[in-house]
């Protein structure tokens, strides 16, 4: 798709580039071959064992990304088509997450690079998911600039997209993530982990107007989903001990006004966020953005506003090799970009 | 002659050889205080390989010290040598961390018991026994340092403790006979003559499905309330 180049410096050669992406930040293995902005293989396995813990426990997740890196990226290549000889690049993601995990992708692509001749490129995991929108879906493509609200476990973050590889943060999470906020709702609720896609099924036959629950008050563009999160357990508590059978009784009507309540938060912001920028291509991105309730409240919200809506397809929302490759296949054409054997993994890293 | 990469990273020791046969042909290390491996592992095999005249497409495989030793440094060390192996289509060897260190001591007598060591958390090393000529002793183990540690000892006429789990035994251990060496640390350096020896029998490890020696299960806390 031409319009990407456009953005860069146009590759002079008119070959193809082969660019594998490795995701490890968390508790998911996932390599994706990328040709140009097309992919042809996108591989992930999850972990189980999290389950039992109700949240993902760090150093099992490094040791179950040791044993799935491997099968992960061969099955990546041979879906594919191509041998890791065909490569142009391998990116990795280099961070934010957790650093055990991070360490097994990186490491790994780093070797396998190196062996290869070829260049690791260190991409971002935040920027990766915005810019998963690139990756050809035969969707529509946002245009520069564009408001990106990315929601996952981990993150709540309204960014404003210049170029690919310019992203202002415009508002984020002062505690908790909305990922969080309803993963904590449904444990507290007593839903299987993760919770998130348990209360958006139960949700579907739910009043949403049935409970309501105090939005924290904070300044500009910011998001506060712990309060929110104590005033739900304290009302499922108290309404706990008048009626053993609250939460059973009213699972789909919790479910849906809690849900309701973290995706008027999200909506409220961004409405804002668009009015300050004047910008009207509004994008989202990361695990939540796969919640139904979400996506319709998005379409509605920019009816209202006369917005333009981007979503990406469900497998990019969550984390994957894909968004990787896709970040790797920009940054492989900024002349610009960290070429060091010694760039490494990092738990923290600044947008 | 096979061409081996030796990684070894159990320790805050990052070290790094080619060896071609039992020979070492560039050994590369880095001892710092901090764990510098993620930046300090592929610069270093780039000088070996560099020094040594070699390309990777020229190595016959890649050998990995799989501990015990610590989880971040072995995670960087396997994740490292499984990059490799995937790129080169060659087989990965692992290599003992303990035996390997004994492997690095150089006391042949058979009389001699080697005690390498690692140290672990507060009073707790992980280490093995082994013979001068590098006879098994006793199996490798979590050992909480006391006066009761290692019965193994009395039947030997010289004991060699090393490594850096080696300083906390001092005082803890009766005296007798003992000989501490807590400057010997887990070196690419006692891998090779190792590694070729599996080479030879083709005792490769599963490239997809190999895991460190972790010597201990990892038991997560209770499931916190919410």
């Amino acid at each position: 798709m031409s319009k990407i180049i456009q953005v860069h410096d146009p590759l002079k050669s008119n070959s193809d580039i082969l660019i594998l992406g490795i995701e490890s930040s968390c508790d998911d293995t996932s390599a994706a071959v990328i040709k140009n902005d097309k992919i042809l293989a996108n591989i992930t396995a999850g972990q189980d064992v999290h389950k039992l813990y109700g949240g993902v426990v760090p150093e099992l997740a490094s040791r179950a990304h040791q044993k799935h890196i491997v099968p992960v990226v061969s099955q990546a290549l041979a879906q594919a088509n191509i041998s890791a000889g065909d490569l142009d690049a391998i990116a990795y993601t280099r961070g934010p997450g957790l650093l055990g995990s991070l360490l097994v992708g990186s490491s790994f692509a780093k070797s396998m690079a190196q062996a290869l001749g070829i260049p690791a490129i260190p991409v971002h995991h935040m920027k990766a998911h915005v810019l998963a929108h690139f990756i050809d879906s035969h969707l529509p493509v946002p245009p520069f600039p564009f408001l990106n609200l990315t929601v996952s476990g981990g993150h709540t973050q309204i960014i404003k997209v210049s170029d690919p590889f310019t992203f202002d943060v415009i508002g984020q999470t002062l505690d908790d993530a909305a990922g969080e906020a309803f993963d904590k709702s449904a444990k507290l609720l007593g839903l299987p982990y993760p919770g998130g896609p348990e209360i958006d099924r139960q949700a579907k036959s739910g009043d949403k107007n049935r409970f309501t629950f105090t939005k924290p008050k904070v300044e500009g563009l910011s998001f506060s989903f712990s309060g929110l999160k104590t005033n739900f357990r304290n009302f499922v508590e108290k309404e706990t001990r008048r009626n053993a059978d609250f939460k059973r009784d009213n699972m789909a009507d919790l479910c849906a006004s809690i849900q309701h309540t973290i995706v008027e938060m999200l909506m409220e912001r961004l409405v804002e966020a668009a009015a300050l920028t004047g910008i009207k291509h509004v994008a989202i991105a990361g695990g939540v953005s796969a919640n139904s309730y979400l996506r319709t409240q998005l379409v509605a919200v920019a009816d209202k506003y006369g917005w333009q809506t981007y979503i990406p397809p469900f497998e990019y929302c969550t984390d994957n090799g894909a968004m990787i490759a896709i970040a790797g296949y920009f940054e492989f054409q900024n002349k610009e970009r960290d070429t060091s054997l010694s760039t490494s993994a990092t738990a923290r890293w600044e947008m | 002659m096979a061409r081996i990469l030796c990684i070894e990273t159990s320790t805050k020791v990052c070290s790094v050889c080619v060896a071609e046969g039992d020979a070492v042909l560039a050994l590369a290390e880095d001892n710092e205080d901090e764990y510098t491996h993620a930046e300090k592992l592929n610069v270093l095999i780039a000088k070996v390989l560099e020094e040594s005249d070699l390309k990777f497409k020229d190595l016959s495989a890649i050998a990995v010290s799989e501990g015990p030793g610590s989880y971040t440094g072995l995670r960087i060390g396997v994740s490292a040598a499984k990059g490799f192996a995937v790129a080169l289509d060659i087989p990965i060897i692992a290599v003992n961390t303990l035996k390997a260190m004994s492997a690095g001591v150089g006391d042949k007598n058979q009389d001699s018991l080697l005690i390498p060591m690692i140290d672990a958390r507060r009073m707790e090393v992980f280490c093995a026994g082994f013979t001068g000529d590098l006879q098994p002793a006793f199996e490798t183990r979590a050992e909480i340092l006391s006066s009761e540690s290692f019965p193994e000892a009395k039947a030997f006429t010289k004991v060699l403790f090393f490594g850096n789990g080696a300083e906390k035994c001092r005082g803890v251990l009766e005296p007798l006979g003992f000989e501490y060496f807590p400057d010997v640390s887990a070196s690419a350096n006692g891998m090779a003559k190792l590694a070729n020896e599996k080479f030879k029998e083709s005792d490769f490890v599963d490239t997809a499905y190999f895991e460190p020696f972790y010597l201990k299960d990892f038991v997560a806390g209770k499931p916190k309330a919410s």
